[in-house]
Order: C-alpha cells, then structure tokens, then sequence
C-alpha cells in the first residue's frame, strides 16, 4: 500500500499523551464531542486502564457504545485483549505442533504469559485491527494509557522493524544452507521442501511491512496528530520534557501541547508561565491553552468553556 | 616383499577383524541389536539420525584419516622396517582399534555422551578440565608439528607449495559452484576434481620457491584467514576434494603397492635405540607410540567416536565395523607408508643426494638424511617414494605429477588440520578460561576475545614450528594425542566393563595399563633427555616446549591417581 | 558359482552408498552449521527462554506457530551445549 492510497483510505488519528491526572481523558473527551458536533464521524477509544471513560459520561460503555450518530466511543480491556492474543496463539500452536511437543511449549507459554512486552504489542494489535475495519474519512481520538506504555507503543514499530530485519538477513543465511543441502542431498525425511516458501521467513516479512506502515503512519503529521496534555506543575512538566526527547528519538513530532488548567488572565503565554514551559511550547507546533473549568456533571456544559481543540 | 606384506596385512586385519573384534564385541560388549542405539532412542533429526553403516564408516574414517598415519611411519623408519610395522599392526588391533571401538560403544551406551562427559562422570569433574587441556596442547602441537613438516616439505619442494595454493583456490572455486551457485552435485564434483588435476599440473609449471621462515609467516596468514572465513567458503569445498585425494591416494597405493614386485632395500631391524630424536640415543619402546600416533593409535579419535558417529550408529553390531574397522583401514595406509619408504626410500637417497643410509648406521643416517634440505622431510620422502613405486606399476602416469600428488594429498590434509585446530582452539580456550572470569574478570576477558582466543593456538604453534626442529615438536604432539587416548582407553574400558557387567578381562585391561604405563615412561624420557637440549638451542620455544610437556606430565600424574583412586574404591 | 547379476547389483549398491558418502563430505559442515543458525535464530526470538533480556516479544509470538525445526535444535542443542567437545572435534575433523 503507498502513502497516496493510504491517505485517502485511513482515518485522522489524534494520539493524547501525558502524565496521568492532567486531564487526558477529559480533554481528549472534548475534542471528541466537538469533532462529533461538527457532523464529522469520531471514534474516541481509551487505553487508559482506569477506565474511566464511563465515568466521564455517566454511562457503562463496555466494550462499544454508539454515543450519537457522529460519536463512538470505545474502552479498551487491556486484559481481556492480551489472554485473548495468548489463548488464540496457544490454540494455533496446538494445531501445528503434535501433542508432546506442545506440552513442552506450553510450559514456555506459562512463562510467555507474564511477559511484559505483551501490552504495548496488543495496543498495537488493536490499532492495526481499527486501521483495518471501516474508518474511512473518520476521525479517531485516542485517549493514551501511562507515559511509559504509551512510549514503548510509540516505539514498537522501530523496534520490531530493526528486529525484524536483523532476523530476516538471519533468516536468509539459514534458508541459503538449506537449499545447499537440498541441492546435494535431495530432499530428506522430516525436512521441510525449500521449493515451498519458508514460513518463517514470510511471517517475518509480513510483520515488517505491517510495522513499516505504521512505522509510516506516525511520521505523517497530516494523517497523525501527537498531542500531549500538561499543566504548569513541576512533575508534569518534567513528563512531558521525557515524552518529547523519546519521541524525538523516534523521529516523531508533537503536533498540539495544551496547557490545561490554566489560570491566567493576561492571554497567551505570559510571565507567569514557568520557563520550562515556555521551552517545551518552542518545540511543538501549536499550544493551545485550556482554562480551568470545574468539574460539572454535564459534558456539554464544559464544551463551552473550552477554547477550540 | 611389498605386495607380501600389503597382503599379509590385509590377511591380518580381515582375520583378526572377524576372530577378535568378534569377541569383544560378542563377549565383552555384548553388542544386542534389540537394544535401541542413541539414534534411534533420542533421533532428534538434528544430530541423532540413524546412518547407513557404510556410509557412516567412510565418514567416520574421512574424519580420523589425516596427514599423521601418513607422516609417523616414516619418521619410524629410522629403527628398520618391521619396529614400526609391528607397531603398526600390533598396537592397531591391541591397542588402537580397542581404543576407537570402546570409545564409540561407551558413548552409544551412554545415550551419545562424549568420551569426556563420561570420563567426567566416573573420575569426578576435573577429569573434563583435564581432557580440555590435553585437547589444548594437542591442537597447539599439532599446528606446530604439522606448520613444521609442511613447511619443510614447501621449501624443498617449489612445486609442491605453488600446487598447494591452486588447490585452495581449486577448492574456493568449487565452493561458489557448489554452495553459491548451486550446481548440479555430480558437474560440480567433476569440475572439481578437474580443477584439482589442473593445479598440480599448474604448480609443476610456475614452482614457487622460498626460505622455511617466509613459509612459516605464510602458513599463519594463511591460518588466520582461513580460519576466519565461513565454513562453504573454503573449509567444507577443501574437506571435500581431501576426500577425493584420500581415496585416489589409497587405491593408488593398493594397486601401486601388489603390482610394483618390489624388495625391501631398507633393513627389517637395526638397533633398539638408535639416533633418532636431537642426537640422543632413541629407544624403540617407549617412545615408538610417540612417533607412530594416528596409524595405530590415536586419542583424537576417541572424540570422534563419541562425537558425531555414536550418535548416527543404526545397530550395535554395525559398531565393530565403523570403530574398528575404520581402524584397521587407516593401519593399512600407515602400512602402505612403510611398504613406499622400505621399497624405494634408499633409491631416492641415493638419486637426491648420492648418499643413503648405511645399514651399520641406519638410524642415526636415515634420521639426518631425512632432515636433508635437497630430501625435505617426511612428506617430500613419503611422496617421492610413493611415486616411484606408483609409476613401477602404471608407467603411463608422469612421476613428477604423481608426486606432487601425494605430496599435495598429505600436505593439504596437514593444513586442513591447521585452520580447523585453530577454530576447535577458541572454542577450548574459552571454555577453560571460564574459571577465570571471578577471579580475573580483565584477563578472562582478554582470552576469550574473539581474535585473541583463536591467535593463540595459532601463534603459539607457528612459533614453535618456526624453529625447524620438527622432530622435537613431533614427539610432544604424539605425547598429547598418546594421553589422551589413555583417559579415553581406561574411561571406555570401565564404561564397557560396568555397562555390560563383566568381571575383569585381560584383553581390555592390560593394553590400558601398557598404554599408560608406555606414554608415561616416554613423556618422562622425553622430558629427561630431549627437551634439555633443544631449550639450549632455542630459549624461548624451549621453554614454550617445556612448559606444555611438564604440564602434561603433572595432568596424567593427577588423573592417574584418581583413576587408582576410583577403581580401589570399586 | 558367482552370479554376474548379483555383482553386478552389490557393485551398484556400493556405489549408490559410495555417492552418498560424498554427498555427506560435502555437506556435513554446512549441515553442522545449518542447525546452529536454526538454534541461533530461535534463542534470539526465544531469547527469555534462557533467562536473557526480551528483544522484541511481538516478533517471537507471530513466529511462534512455525519454528519447529528451529525450537527443536534449540531444545537439543541447550540439552547438549555443556558436552559439545566431540561433536565439535569430529565436525571440524582431520588429525
């Protein structure tokens, strides 16, 4: 697939960072209300893991819930996502191997289960799956979970697709020696045919091309906005220094800083923002400062106060 | 006489083969086709994999024959012919084949654990580091035994040298024929084999002629770049036509040795302890299984035998015939070295330098005319004799090319050694260096580092090769291979002995004591008598040279003592 | 009485294990040195398996389903790695 055709076909991505209790939920919750009032079609899904989505519309969302017509919103469950992944891999290896074989992997599977390289891979899984259902000309605000989650997300496809080469070139050597022997000694009981593509080596591809347009989809900053939430508090502000500095290094460029909670009469940044605020506000491209509202029941109320996102 | 004896050694080993391999194998070993080999029991279709018997016998034999079956017998000429014939054959059946075959079956029995592993087990721990450092000095003395012989065989011979290096490059082609461009097996198998025939005509043509030391800086470049290369680039291409030579060698030999009618011009005996080893009186027992190694006995071979052959064997009984008789056949090519030298080794003196040994003198004459520049050493005699007696029989094939052929034969198989020791070398020296790594974490990893670990074996022998002396270096490389096929005869005896639950026997036993006791008393005479000397002439690789016997020495004092220890306590 | 068919069919069995021989000779390095990869790749992918750090864990767990050949050297291969001396003596032969 190229860029062209992938820019028609995928949807307008909006990523919220931040450290927790700036008011990522709230504030990605509002951008999603106004993108739906405008009769533009918004998916808002929340990684967050203290779900608290249902909490902020007063609703038990489960797993999908059609909000308005313009408006869906999603939680997601971590959990139930990543025994899913297990379980269906644990069945696609009974399939394959026999059964004593897959007594020993399924002790290693145990082990597979406590592994903490899981999350951020299902949060992938279920970002390819949205990209790949009908999003088109949708919009799709997603609500992060922990910085430190989000990061690792952010950087799976660099890393896997580093990883993915280095085993490919691996990969290349062994099907190499294999077609030697072949060639020689022809073909041998219990080995596998070299005319028959290696699975091993497509699966590799597969997963490479898959990371490499994700890989793409976070560079474009037309198709994905990284955003990130803050407030004028020493912690916070030091979060999102880390945030920017990692994404940096994975060539990636924070579209939108909002300020929130910002307690200022005087418009625009003015001196009583703190400097380290002022320096990260140069690295992005646009800042956009929230007002402190108190909290009200009604989400539409809040609308109103808040500047446009 | 030649053919007399070829024959009689082929009698010999076809009778004892059946007569008394068959009663170790029945009544020692108990060899029961209903109990399940390791390759059957553990197949794995990765190294478990039952093989076809005669398959696996060539392979076993490929992997044991080398250049020393070839190099000791002629160096053993110096005590008359039957000495080291005797040696050949008696120490083969008693001893070496023995050796091989309970090494093999111990393994098999031990569900394809190597000879260490089960020295391990039944002497404790240490014996394993022990076994590794023998392993260590043999891959070191090899390299020097084997840098030095060549290296003398290319100074005197500028044929021999230049052919030597079309081969590799006979042998790097037929490598990208064969792995990179993938060719049709049987083509790429010709072409080879006429590359091959091609560069020995070629290095008859544009002879390469330099001085013993530029060779020696030749060898280790062409060491460390060999040895650094992947596998199909050079190695397994090389290991392949090696084969070849090995057979066209043999057959040769076979065929040239019946139909050739020669007499024996050397003598049949001369004295028990004539000159052989730095001007020093050399007694026949017991430094002969330091000169004859591989022909007859072998500890390298015990790592074959429990390496990858016990873990293809299909049958027990098939044991016999690829421990034994892969054995037997590497004997007769030992034999066929002494038939050439006996027959025609005189001639060749007299051609070469208008001299031959006298038969008063013999020893001490053949030993110094070997040595002679214009000869070039046991290769250059081997080769040269062989020729000869090769082209007695098939007049049509030039002499000149037959001997650079075997010249070749035995000088490629030496170098293959030489790459392949220096790869087994890193390996060992990181293993036994990992003791090191809590008590000096900078010199732990100063020797395991990539380049450093494989220099070592490396610099160390081309150092001592450089001395020229190969005939020092030789026994010492014969006295590593010798005491580590006395751990592997005394582990597989006991292996066998417990595994089949017979009470002592004889058979086994005595030749495990002889072999101890002899490789003892010649390391102990070497130390003694040969190495004093040669420290005066050469300081440095003297001491390098000392160093190692004495180590040898305190290691087989140490695990003879638990082996008392061990089997007192049984 | 010596039977010219029956020669004839052992001087061709001889042979045909003769061809096979060499074949091996050909390639019983590269064979060697085939698993080695195989158990390479699978405890790069697998690496946990052993106790080193994770790389990537998406990658072992779409490959997962196809690496039998290479878990099986991996098993192999770790069972054996402390007892390797002989197999790596007689892969690298010639003394």
């Amino acid at each position: 697939m190229n860029i062209e055709s992938r820019e028609r076909s995928c949807p307008q991505i909006e990523i919220f960072l931040g450290k927790g209790g700036v008011g990522k939920t709230t504030l990605s919750s509002l951008r999603a209300l106004q993108s739906s009032s405008k009769r533009q079609k918004t998916q808002l899904i929340s990684f967050d893991p203290a779900h608290n989505l249902g909490d902020i519309f007063h609703l038990k969302i489960g797993e999908e819930y059609q909000y308005n017509t313009f408006l869906t919103l999603k939680e997601f469950d971590m959990e139930k996502r990543s025994r899913d992944y297990l379980s269906r891999l644990t069945h696609l290896l009974e399939g394959i191997y026999s059964y004593q074989k897959a007594f020993h992997l399924d002790h290693y599977l145990k082990l597979l289960e406590l592994s903490p390289g899981v999350a951020e891979y299902v949060i992938l899984l279920e970002f390819i799956d949205l990209l790949q259902s009908d999003v088109r000309g949708m919009r799709i605000v997603m609500d992060m979970p922990p910085t430190a989650l989000s990061l690792r997300f952010m950087a799976l496809p660099q890393v896997n697709n580093l990883w993915c080469q280095k085993l490919l070139f691996l990969r290349e050597q062994i099907i190499d020696k294999k077609e030697i022997l072949e060639n020689i000694r022809g073909r041998r009981k219990g080995k596998a045919n070299t005319k028959e593509p290696d699975k091993v080596y497509e699966k590799l591809l597969e997963l490479n091309k898959k990371m490499i347009t994700i890989q793409d989809i976070f560079q474009n900053r037309d198709l994905c906005r990284i955003q990130i939430v803050c407030t004028d508090e020493r912690l916070s502000i030091m979060e999102t220094q880390k945030i920017i500095q990692c994404l940096e290094s994975l060539d990636l460029k924070v579209k939108t800083l909002y300020i929130n909670k910002f307690e200022s009469e005087e418009p625009g940044l003015s001196r009583h923002v703190s400097k380290e605020l002022k320096d990260i506000s140069k690295k992005v491209s646009h800042v956009v400062l929230v007002p402190f509202i108190r909290e009200t029941d009604d989400m539409s109320h809040m609308i109103n106060h808040v500047p446009e996102l | 006489m030649a053919s007399a004896v070829i024959i009689a050694g082929i009698l010999i080993y076809v009778f004892l083969y059946h007569i008394f391999g068959g009663f170790l194998a029945k009544k020692i070993i108990k060899v029961d086709d209903s109990r399940k080999t390791p390759a059957h029991s553990h197949y794995d279709g990765v190294d478990f994999i039952p093989a076809r018997r005669t398959v696996l016998f060539g392979h076993h034999f490929a992997s044991i024959a080398g250049a020393a079956p070839i190099i000791g017998p002629v160096i053993a000429l110096a005590w008359g012919w039957l000495p080291g014939l005797l040696w050949v054959w008696l120490g083969n059946i008693f001893i070496g084949a023995i050796h091989d075959y309970f090494a093999l079956m111990a393994s098999v029995r031990c569900r394809g654990c190597s000879i260490q592993f089960i020295a391990m087990d039944f002497f404790g721990k240490k014996t394993g580091r022990y076994v590794q450092w023998f392993v260590l000095f043999l891959l070191i003395l090899v390299i020097a035994a084997f840098g030095a012989v060549v290296g003398k065989t290319f100074e005197s011979s500028p044929q021999v040298a230049s052919s030597y290096f079309f081969t590799v490059l006979a042998a790097l082609a037929l490598g990208v024929l064969m792995y990179r461009l993938k060719m049709e097996f049987k083509l790429a198998t010709l072409i080879g084999i006429a590359l091959l025939g091609l560069s020995l005509w070629l290095g008859k043509l544009f002879p390469v002629s330099l001085s013993y030391n530029t060779w020696m800086v030749i060898l280790f470049a062409y060491i460390v770049t060999a040895s650094a290369l992947p596998v199909n680039v050079l190695l397994q291409p090389r290991d392949y036509l090696n084969s070849w030579l090995l057979y066209a060698g043999m057959v040769l030999g076979v065929v040239g040795g019946l139909g050739s009618l020669c007499r024996f011009t050397a003598p049949a005996v001369t004295q028990f302890a004539p000159v052989v080893l730095e001007s020093r009186a050399t007694p026949f027992w017991p430094i002969i299984p330091l000169i004859i190694a591989c022909g007859s006995l072998s500890g390298f071979h015990s790592l074959v035998a429990s390496g990858t052959s016990s873990k293809q064997l299909d049958k027990e009984t098939d044991g016999l015939f690829i421990g034994f008789g892969s054995m037997f056949t590497e004997g007769m090519l030992s034999t066929l070295v002494i038939v050439c030298i006996s027959s025609f080794g005189l001639m060749i003196f007299q051609e070469k330098l208008g001299a031959s040994p006298l038969p008063g003198s013999w020893g001490r004459d053949y030993s110094s005319l070997l040595n002679h520049e214009k000869i070039g050493g046991p290769v250059s005699l081997f080769s040269l004799s062989y020729a000869r007696m090769i082209s007695r029989t098939l007049p049509f094939i030039s002499e000149k090319i037959l001997g650079i052929f075997a010249a070749i034969w035995v000088s490629s198989f030496a170098l293959t050694t030489l790459d392949t020791t220096n790869r087994l070398g890193r390996y060992v020296i990181s293993d036994l260096s990992s003791d090191l790594r809590e008590k000096s974490q900078v010199f732990h990893h100063l020797v395991t580092n990539k380049w450093i670990a494989s220099l070592i074996p490396a610099v160390l022998g081309i150092f001592l090769a450089a001395s020229g002396k190969y005939k020092v270096i030789w026994p010492a490389f014969g006295a590593a291979n010798q005491l580590l096929a006395s751990i592997a005869l005394i582990t597989g005896t006991l292996w066998v002995i417990k595994a089949s639950r017979i009470k002592r026997s004889a058979w086994i036993f005595i030749p495990s004591v002889f072999l101890w006791v002899t490789v003892t008393c010649a390391l102990a005479w070497f130390i003694v008598f040969v190495l004093p000397g040669y420290i005066r002439e050469n300081i440095l690789t003297g001491i390098i040279l000392a160093v190692i016997s004495v180590a040898m020495m305190v290691i087989n004092l140490l695990l003879s003592k638990s082996f008392y220890l061990k089997s007192s306590n049984e | 009485m010596i039977d010219p068919k029956k020669i004839k069919s052992q001087l061709c069995r001889a042979l045909t294990a003769f061809w096979e021989l060499q074949k091996r000779e050909a390639t019983d390095l590269i064979e060697y040195e085939l698993h080695e990869l195989e158990n390479l790749f699978a405890l790069l992918v697998y690496s946990p398996f052993i106790g080193l750090p994770l790389p990537p864990s998406s990658v072992a767990y779409e490959l997962l389903p196809y690496m039998e050949s290479e878990l099986k050297a991996l098993l192999v291969r770790s069972t054996r790695a402390s007892d390797m001396l002989s197999d790596i003596a007689s892969v690298f032969d010639g003394l």
